[in-house]
C-alpha cells in the first residue's frame, strides 16, 4: 500500500470510529456553592467531593465552593453567582416547594420511609415533580432526623412545653408555628446561637440533628437533668439545587439515582451520631403519646399546606409522604382519613 | 523500681510468684527496656529529629518506631509523652499520602478520567483514614497523660510538657479534618477541636510559636457557635502567623492557609502561601525546631500545589513557592509592547463538510 492509501485508509477508519462511539465532549465548567457549617473540611463538602467526581461522568465539572452561611450560598445562587447549590429542603423552599416540604414535620418519621420516597423521586417518571419552573432539585441526600433537645426530662409531652423558650431557626416558618401551635415562646436564633443559647440555660430546648449533640456540645446544655427525646421531629435533607437549562440533557435524572443509590452512605454521619449519643441521654417515649404527637404534627402539616398567607407545604409532596408512611403501616388512622 | 530478684532460700513457689508479680509489676527487663527507651525518646531522639530539618526521616521514624515505643506499654507505663510527637510524626507520612492522592484526582479531573479520579479518592480516603487514626492516638494519648483538654489547665511541667502538650491538641484538630475527609471512619470524637481550643489558654502563645491562638482561631471558623462574642478569628490567624515568622518556626501559616481553605477564603490562603514564602527567604527556621518549620512548609507546598494543579495540572513549579499561575482571563497586556505588535490574524475559515483531516493535508 503506498502512504496514500495509507492515509486515506486512516481517515475511513477514523471516521467510522467516530459514527461508532459518540464522541465525548469536554466537560461544561460549573460552580457549585455547597453550604456546610464546617466549611470546606466539613462532612457534607467532602460528601460533595465524591459528587463532583460523578457529576463529571454527567458531563459536569463542577467547582466546589464551601458556604458556611446558608443564607448567603441561597442569595449567591438566586443572584446567579452559583449554578449550582446544595441547600437544606427549608432553604431551598421558596425556589422549590416541592422539594421544600420533604423537610416537613413528622413527614417521614423513620430512615426506611426516607430513603423509599426519595428512591421514589428518583425515578424518571418522578422527573416532572423535581422541576419546578426553571429549578430542578438534582439530587437528595438524608442529613440524618432532627431531634429535640431538652434540659430538663420531664418536659416529656407536649403539653410540658407551653410557656417554655426553645431556640427556632429565624427562616424556619414551619417549626416557628409549631412553636406557636405548643404554645412554647420562640427565641430567634441560627446555626451559629442556638447551641450556644441551650447550653448556657438561656433557653429549656432546641431541635437539631443528633451530630450536634457531640459536635457543638449540646450534652453541656443537657446535663444531668436533660435529655434528647428519640422521637424524630422532620428529616433533614440536603439538596442540590440547579437550574436546569444550565445543564446537560438528563443531567437531573442520573444524578438523582446516584444520590437515591447512596442513601445509606449519605446517611452514615447520621447514624453513627446518634450511636454517639449515650443511653442515658436518650428519652423515650409511650407509644400511644407518639401517636398523639403524629396526629398533632399531621394537623400542622396540614395547615401550613392550607394556609393562604404561608402555602408552605406542596400537596401532592405530603400525599406522597402519606402513601410511603401507610404503604409501611397500614393501621395508622390517617390512612383512613386521608387529609393529606 | 522493685528488685525482681528473689532473695536467696526462699522456697521455689513463692519464689516463682514472686518473680511473676515482679515482672508484672513492670520490672522485668522489657520494662526496664521500655522505661529507658520512652527518657531516651524524650530527652534525645525527639530533640533530634525536631532539630534535624529532615522531615522525612521525621515521618519515617514516627512509623518505624512508633510500634516499638509504644509497645512498652503492655510492659511497664505507657510512653504517653514520647508517644504524643512520635505518633504525630507519623500521621504527618499518611498525611502526604493523602495529599498525593488528592493531587492525583485533581490531575484526573482536568482529564475528565473518571475511574482514575474515583480510584485516586478511594486512595486519599484510605490514607486519611490512617493518618486520622495516628493523630486521634496523638490526643489519647494527651488525655491519658495531662487529663481531658478544655477542662481545666493540667500541670505542665516541664517545656517538653508544654511542647507535647500543644502537639497533642494540634493533633486532635487534624484528626477531626482528616476523619470528616474520610467519612468518619475513625471515630474522632466530634467534640475534641472545641476541648482543644479551651485548652490553649494554658500554654503560652509567643513561647509555641503562635500555634495556641491560631488552633483557638481556626476552631472559631470551623465549629460554628465556639467563637467568643466580639472575636474575629481571621485576625488572630493573621496575628498568630505573625508570631510564628517571628520565631522561624511557621506552624500558625499552615492552620492559617487549612482554616482559609475550610472558608473557601482564597485570598487569605494566597496571602498565607505568600508570606510564608517571604518568611522563609527572610528567616531562617530555628535551629531546635527546624523540622517543625519544615514540616508546615511541607504542609502550605501542599495547599500550593492544589492550586496549581486545578489550574495547570502540575504541582507548584520547584523554587516557585509564592506564586500562583496567571489567570488568563485577568492577565494585564505589556504596555511596553502596546502599539509594537501585529493585528491576530483572522482565523480561517471552516473547511467544507464533510472534509477529513487527511484531505486539508499537503501533499507530501
Amino acid at each position: 500500500m503506498n502512504r496514500k492509501t495509507l492515509r486515506c485508509l486512516a481517515a475511513a477508519l477514523t471516521l467510522l470510529a467516530t459514527a461508532a462511539a459518540p464522541a465525548l465532549a469536554e466537560p461544561v465548567k460549573k460552580t457549585f456553592c455547597v453550604f456546610d457549617p464546617s466549611g470546606a473540611n466539613g462532612q457534607v463538602f467532602q460528601l460533595m467531593k465524591d459528587y463532583k467526581v460523578e457529576a463529571l461522568a454527567w458531563g459536569v465539572d463542577f467547582e466546589l465552593k464551601p458556604y458556611t452561611d446558608e443564607k448567603t450560598a441561597a442569595d449567591d445562587f438566586k443572584a446567579g453567582k452559583c449554578d449550582a447549590a446544595l441547600l437544606t429542603a427549608t432553604r431551598l423552599r421558596p425556589f422549590h416547594k416541592f422539594a421544600g416540604s420533604l423537610e416537613a414535620m413528622g413527614a417521614l418519621p423513620d430512615y426506611a420511609i426516607a430513603k423509599q420516597v426519595i428512591e421514589s423521586l428518583s425515578k424518571e417518571a418522578a422527573a416532572p415533580l423535581m422541576v419546578n419552573g426553571e429549578y430542578e432539585i438534582a439530587a437528595a441526600f438524608p442529613g440524618g432526623a432532627i431531634y429535640l433537645f431538652v434540659d430538663d426530662k420531664t418536659l416529656d409531652s407536649v403539653e410540658d412545653l407551653a410557656g417554655k423558650k426553645i431556640a427556632t431557626l429565624s427562616h424556619d416558618e414551619a417549626s416557628k408555628a409549631m412553636v406557636k401551635r405548643v404554645g412554647a415562646s420562640m427565641v430567634a436564633a441560627d446555626v451559629g446561637t442556638f447551641a450556644g443559647m441551650f447550653n448556657n440555660g438561656s433557653v429549656d430546648a432546641c431541635y437539631a440533628p443528633a451530630f450536634a449533640y457531640k459536635a457543638l456540645e449540646l450534652y453541656k446544655g443537657i446535663g444531668d437533668k436533660g435529655a434528647v427525646v428519640r422521637y424524630p421531629l422532620a428529616q433533614l435533607t440536603l439538596q442540590v439545587l440547579i437550574r436546569s437549562k444550565d445543564f446537560p440533557e438528563g443531567f437531573g435524572v442520573k444524578s438523582r439515582a446516584m444520590a437515591a443509590k447512596n442513601f445509606e452512605k449519605g446517611l452514615q454521619v447520621a447514624r453513627q451520631a446518634e450511636a454517639a449519643i449515650p443511653d442515658k441521654h436518650w428519652l423515650d417515649i409511650p407509644d400511644a403519646d407518639k401517636v398523639k404527637y403524629d396526629a398533632m404534627l399531621r394537623d400542622v402539616r396540614v395547615g401550613l399546606r392550607d394556609d393562604a398567607a404561608l402555602k408552605l407545604y406542596h400537596p401532592v409532596a405530603l400525599k406522597l409522604f402519606r402513601k410511603a408512611r401507610c404503604q409501611k403501616d397500614k393501621t395508622r388512622a390517617e390512612c383512613v382519613e386521608k387529609l393529606e | 523500681m522493685k528488685s525482681s530478684t528473689p532473695g536467696a532460700g526462699v522456697p521455689a513457689g513463692p519464689a516463682l510468684a514472686l518473680a511473676v508479680a515482679a515482672t508484672l509489676g513492670g520490672c522485668s527487663i522489657h520494662g526496664m527496656t521500655g522505661d529507658v527507651m520512652a527518657d531516651y525518646s524524650t530527652e534525645h531522639l525527639i530533640p533530634w529529629v525536631l532539630e534535624s530539618g529532615d522531615t522525612g526521616m521525621a515521618c519515617e521514624t514516627g512509623v518505624s518506631l512508633g510500634g516499638f515505643l509504644i509497645s512498652f506499654g503492655r510492659v511497664t507505663d505507657p510512653p504517653h509523652r514520647a508517644a504524643i510527637p512520635t505518633l504525630l510524626s507519623a500521621a504527618v507520612c499518611a498525611q502526604e499520602q493523602a495529599y498525593e492522592a488528592d493531587l492525583r484526582s485533581r490531575r484526573a479531573i482536568r482529564a475528565a478520567n473518571v475511574p482514575e479520579a474515583k480510584d485516586a479518592r478511594t486512595v486519599e480516603k484510605r490514607q486519611n483514614v490512617v493518618a486520622a487514626r495516628r493523630f486521634l492516638a496523638a490526643w489519647q494519648s494527651t488525655v491519658a497523660q495531662y487529663g481531658m483538654p478544655g477542662e481545666g489547665c493540667p500541670e505542665l511541667e516541664s517545656n517538653y510538657d508544654e511542647l507535647v502538650y500543644t502537639l497533642g491538641l494540634l493533633s486532635v484538630v487534624q484528626a477531626l479534618q482528616h476523619d470528616m475527609a474520610a467519612e468518619s471512619k475513625a471515630g474522632v470524637p466530634l467534640d475534641a477541636p472545641a476541648r482543644a481550643a479551651r485548652a490553649t489558654e494554658c500554654l503560652n502563645n509567643a513561647r509555641w510559636w503562635g500555634v495556641p491562638q491560631a488552633l483557638r482561631a481556626v476552631v472559631w471558623v470551623s465549629v460554628p457557635g465556639t467563637a467568643p462574642d466580639g472575636a474575629d478569628p481571621w485576625y488572630e490567624l493573621a496575628q498568630a502567623a505573625k508570631v510564628g515568622e517571628q520565631a522561624g518556626v511557621r506552624l500558625a501559616h499552615a492552620i492559617q492557609a487549612q482554616a482559609a481553605v475550610g472558608a473557601g477564603r482564597d485570598d487569605v490562603l494566597r496571602a498565607a502561601i505568600e508570606a510564608h514564602a517571604a518568611s522563609l527567604a527572610r528567616t531562617p527556621p530555628a535551629a531546635k525546631w527546624t523540622t517543625v518549620d519544615r514540616i508546615a512548609t511541607q504542609q502550605i507546598t501542599a495547599l500550593s500545589d492544589r492550586i496549581w494543579t486545578d489550574a495547570e495540572g502540575h504541582r507548584t513549579p520547584f523554587g516557585a513557592l509564592g506564586d500562583f499561575p496567571v489567570d488568563p482571563e485577568v492577565e494585564e497586556g505589556d504596555d511596553l509592547l502596546d502599539g509594537l505588535t501585529p493585528e491576530p490574524t483572522p482565523a480561517p475559515t471552516e473547511a467544507p463538510a464533510g472534509a477529513s483531516p487527511a484531505d486539508q493535508e499537503p501533499e507530501s
